[in-house]
């Protein structure tokens, strides 16, 4: 597979499933054994099963989440995707009722592509930022 | 020529002069988020921008709704329970028959 192709599949992912809520295509973009960890997350995200229940989490979270990818740099099986997101706190996310705010948060991902299906990842984002911009934690004023 | 006084006297050594210990902008602070949603409609507006954002008033409408939905609620069900009760029916039947002769 080349490159190319592996970029195209973690775009897709980024598009369907988390931009258009697609998770009927889970099964087919994510490997069995796919195992990610997502900085500050307690727990790896595990299979399809593990995937769908994140992507659950933040799209009824934000229901209108979109993610727009900056960049995109792959070698090999690695493929590194550099994203910015935006949605409508319209649901709770972890504990925090809906505000209605819009927040943006950016990340980097970095994931194993293999036999077509994303098989390995690693992640983090801007999740003070998020929190910040909800409210849930409180941002400092510069003095 | 004397050299250059960076270093200080050519006599003695001088410490190079230090950083001010003001905060640096970079690294000394706490973490601000790029963009915050703005107060009046919500709409996520990067930091910088904010004193030029404009809301969209059908946005800024929204986002009162939704900070309102708990008192909507409510109201939409007291709304229900009242015209379904006596006062409430015979409220909706005096109002469609005004509607009629003002059509007639």
């Amino acid at each position: 597979m080349s490159t190319e192709e592996e970029k195209a599949i973690v775009r897709r992912v980024n598009d369907e499933v988390w931009s258009r809520g697609r998770l009927d295509v889970i099964d087919e973009l994510i490997a069995d054994e796919f195992v990610a960890t997502v900085i500050g997350a307690p727990e790896q995200i595990r299979g399809p099963q593990g995937f769908r229940e994140f992507v659950v989490m933040y799209r009824k979270a934000f229901p209108d989440l979109r993610i727009t990818i900056d960049e995109q740099i792959a070698e090999g099986e690695s493929v590194v995707t550099r994203w910015t997101a935006t949605g409508t706190h319209e649901g709770e996310l972890m504990g925090m009722a809906a505000t209605g705010k819009q927040a943006t948060t950016a990340g980097i991902n970095v994931n194993r592509v293999s036999g077509g299906k994303l098989v390995e990842g690693w992640g983090l984002f801007d999740q003070l930022g998020l929190l910040q911009q909800i409210g849930a934690v409180p941002v400092p004023t510069r003095v | 020529m004397r050299p250059s006084s960076f270093w200080g006297s050519p006599r003695g050594r001088r410490l190079p002069m230090t950083m001010s210990v003001s905060e640096s902008v970079v690294f000394g602070s706490i973490p601000q988020p790029a963009y915050m949603p703005c107060e009046e409609c919500g709409a996520s507006v990067p930091v910088g921008e904010r004193d030029e954002h404009v809301c969209s008033e059908r946005r800024r409408l929204e986002y009162r709704l939704f900070q309102l939905r708990a008192e909507l609620a409510v109201f939409e069900g007291q709304s229900a329970e009242y015209l379904e009760s006596p006062q409430g029916r015979f409220a909706l039947w005096y109002a469609e028959r005004e509607r009629r002769l003002k059509r007639a």
